[in-house]
């Protein structure tokens, strides 16, 4: 009896996720001990990430000449821009990508290496510019370290199961056939547990199976994960979908797959297994009972074994380990956990996570780990630290909290830092404490910012959760909340902010009369819609809420440097930022150190300049410039939740296309700055006084060269060319330009 | 992904601004009539739909 416990495409690329190896290690607690894990998604960036893969990539898109129609168009539409952002991108970037990937994923792999920010920053967009090349290859789909998208939704079974099919939109079905069905006819499993957590895993989770099922009709597929609690049943109403895969694991996954291995051993249906849907033998699609929620106490500590730990692209292993499952408070009228994680709070034993952490360092030689929780518990803040010292363990960690004002005291926090935590992530949401109480987050806006300054004074980095847009919240509460926030900037390092969406499993979606939802909806012909866009009788309307988010967005990233993309281009890969802060050892020593801004010496009249030797240009017939903020301002008043990582199409493309003003011819030049990996556009005149600085003259000269209000444009645009490094400036002492 | 929105570096200049006066060959490619213009503008790359927070944790 062989399992395979598999990971499909896409989600991110740095660390393995927890799920499946937690199952592979009680499956063989169980008596399996032919269960093995396969990280397809992981294998999937290594593969198209590779210098082989992207060259046929480049030579694909040369050959469909895509770029070359779109550069002899007179106006650009809104689909139109779209296309022409990702093939410019692939134009001017492309051999680059090609002759540096293999380099870039050694960068963000290599301890050596990871840490110095200026490669670091340089490899993670070539490794975007690689994703952006492999995504114009099949427009319109989109592959970037966040999502994956297609044109078909993933709020419809039927678009789901045309995606899975799509061989010019997927790029994954190629990947599958030359990579992942191979090795799996190799292995030869009797069952195949799919994971499936984020919702752009679906199609090609649904590829793959299909696949599966041709070669091996009699192979067991069963898929289990967060995703499934919200749309797992919804699915079951189309009984052809157990054509793909055969039953659907809701909630937790250790009790319904041991019973599935064990039924399929013995030759037995799966009748009666709680917490599964399947198909019986009559053809009758069954949903089982769900089943009370297990301990934890007895799960045995998860087992990594078998997965490629050298492919993610992190220098470390960053070891995640579930210390708690659910979440203590469990009241918050936002929030569905309590349904996609299972019914209860519980609780690892303090010893028990101590001797997961010795086993899995042992194991793996990592000092760092994250603890993929709700928030951690109070009885944990207390006595986790002491228990980590005590050990003499020397870890650092970070995990998800709740503002407890009563428990963060200076001493907890004093000792949370001595124990290694290096970073605390909490549900701040809003500076209102009319709004919280709506949440019921249990929490005050004075208390709360009581706990981060304390918790940041013990030296600890903090992230905040920041909602825009909850019910009668109004636009005066949401401007008080960046307020406050920006007040305490010095007292947190990110916020990671949302738009409220309305979730049909959450308290609010049941009680919508108190919360003043008057209108609720649905998006025709989307069996799976999960978030639902919503009318309310006060506060901010749904397009306010947009707005007012981008403004705080945009505030906030002003004043917090982390957020700042110059320093982490990633920054949503918390990881690497845990990384570079456990590196650093304090938030100071990173915004001092690495995380500094780059001193540039000032313009001086008599330095001579030079054009950087590493830059590419590529002519074109429209600035990119003018594009993308076309794209970017087009979508503002978008309210549908992009959760889901669903692409615009249908009849919001329609409408876009309508609604959106084209964009006209206006030459520009495009730079990539190899040194950077940083792309550009200038003007033709900017690109023929930047190629024309062969160190012969001085800047004075240069300024020269054009009447006093054409020198102080020129001025200006050689500081930021300077700024970039797109220039250099021999070092002279002089005046200050 | 978030995208930062940037400004406006310099309001192009306006057309009766006389063009530059090095006489080189590539910059007598600007018409006469028009003053040369240098704009600069960073990409960033990224995709404006993303630009709410993704846990990667």
């Amino acid at each position: 009896m062989r399992t395979l416990l598999l990971f499909p495409p896409q989600g991110h690329f740095t660390q393995p996720y927890l799920a499946l190896p937690s199952l592979q290690a009680y499956l063989k607690q169980e008596g399996f001990a032919d269960t093995h894990l396969m990280d397809a998604n992981i294998e999937s960036y290594e593969w198209f990430l590779s210098r082989d893969r992207l060259a046929k990539s480049r030579r694909r898109l040369q050959e469909a000449g895509r770029w070359g129609e779109l550069e002899a168009k007179s106006e650009l539409n809104y689909s139109e821009m779209l296309e022409y952002r990702s093939f410019s991108q692939s134009e001017v970037s492309g051999d680059w990508v090609v002759e540096n990937i293999e380099d870039a994923k050694d960068v963000l792999r290599n301890p050596n290496r990871f840490y110095d920010r200026d490669s670091y920053i340089r490899s993670a967009r070539c490794v975007e510019q690689g994703l952006n090349m492999i995504s114009a290859e099949h427009y319109p789909s989109h592959w970037s370290a966040h999502g994956f998208s297609m044109q078909h939704s993933i709020q419809s079974t039927e678009q789901i199961l045309e995606g899975a099919l799509d061989e010019k939109g997927n790029p994954f079905i190629e990947f599958f056939r030359e990579v992942t069905l191979p090795k799996i006819k190799k292995m030869n499993p009797d069952l195949i547990g799919i994971s499936l957590t984020y919702g752009s895993q679906a199609i090609p989770a649904f590829a793959l199976a299909k696949m599966l099922k041709e070669w091996k009709p009699s192979l067991h597929i069963t898929c289990g994960g967060g995703l499934l609690a919200y749309i797992g049943k919804k699915m079951a109403n189309h009984a052809e979908i157990f054509d793909w895969v055969d039953s659907f694991v809701l909630l937790e996954g250790e009790q319904p797959l041991l019973e599935i291995a064990k039924a399929i051993r013995d030759g037995k249906s799966l009748d009666g297994i709680s917490n599964l849907i399947h198909r019986d033998e009559n053809g009758m699609v069954t949903i089982e009972k769900e089943a009370s929620s297990a301990s934890i106490e007895t799960l045995p500590t998860p087992d990594f074994r078998g997965l490629p730990m050298e492919l993610y692209f992190s220098p470390e292993f960053i070891v995640p380990l579930s210390i708690t499952r659910g979440c203590y408070w469990g009241k918050c009228t936002f929030c569905t956990l309590h349904d996609v994680i299972g019914p209860g709070y519980r609780g690892r034993s303090i010893g028990k996570v101590i001797s997961d952490i010795r086993i899995l360092q042992e194991k793996y030689g990592s000092k760092r780990f994250y603890f993929p929780i709700e928030d951690l518990p109070p009885n944990m803040v207390r006595k986790l630290p002491r228990a980590i010292l005590n050990a003499g363990l020397e870890i650092e960690w970070w995990c998800d909290a709740k503002l407890e004002p009563e428990i963060f005291t200076p001493e907890v926090c004093a000792e949370l830092s001595a124990s290694g935590c290096k970073r605390l992530a909490f549900g701040y949401e809003s500076a209102s404490g009319r709004v919280l109480d709506l949440m019921n987050k249990g929490s005050q806006p004075n208390s709360a910012m009581d706990v981060i300054r304390r918790v940041s004074d013990a030296g600890i980095s903090v992230t905040l959760y920041v909602m825009v847009g909850f019910p009668t919240e109004t636009e005066e509460e949401a401007q008080s909340t960046l307020e406050t926030l920006l007040e305490n900037s010095e007292y947190f390092e990110e916020a990671s902010m949302r738009v409220f969406y309305l979730d049909y499993k959450s308290e609010v979606f049941k009680r919508r009369a108190d919360f003043d939802i008057e209108d609720v909806f649905d998006e025709p012909r989307m069996d799976l819609q999960v978030y639902h866009d919503f009318s309310t009788s006060s506060g901010m309307s749904r397009i306010q809420a947009r707005k007012k988010y981008l403004q705080m967005l945009t505030a906030l990233k002003s004043h917090l440097p982390v957020f700042a993309s110059r320093n982490l281009l990633y920054h949503e890969l918390k990881s690497h930022y845990f990384l570079y802060l456990a590196r650093a050892g304090s938030v100071e020593n990173l915004l001092n150190g690495p995380f500094a801004e780059k001193k540039v010496l000032p313009l001086a009249l008599k330095s001579r300049l030079t054009a950087s030797p590493a830059l590419r240009m590529i002519r074109a017939n429209f600035d990119r410039d003018e594009v993308d903020q076309a794209i970017e301002h087009a979508t503002d008043e978008i309210t549908l939740p992009r959760y889901q990582f669903d692409s615009i199409a249908g009849k919001e493309l329609i409408e876009l296309q309508e609604s959106t003003e084209s964009v006209q011819r206006l030459e520009s030049i495009l730079i990539l700055n190899e040194m950077s990996g940083e792309i550009a556009t200038i003007s033709p005149d900017g690109a023929r006084l930047l190629r024309s600085l062969d160190g012969s003259r001085t800047l004075s000269q240069v300024l020269a060269l054009y009447d006093t209000p054409t020198s102080e444009i020129v001025l200006d645009f050689l500081k930021h060319l300077l700024q970039s490094g797109l220039i250099e400036q021999s070092s002279s002492i002089g005046v200050a330009a | 992904m978030k995208k930062e929105k940037k400004e406006k570096i310099k309001e192009e200049p306006s057309t009766n601004v006389s063009p530059q006066k090095d006489g080189s060959a590539e910059h007598q490619e600007s018409k006469e009539t028009d003053a040369p213009q240098f704009r600069y503008k960073r990409l960033d790359g990224r995709d404006p739909m993303k630009f709410e927070d993704v846990a990667d944790k």
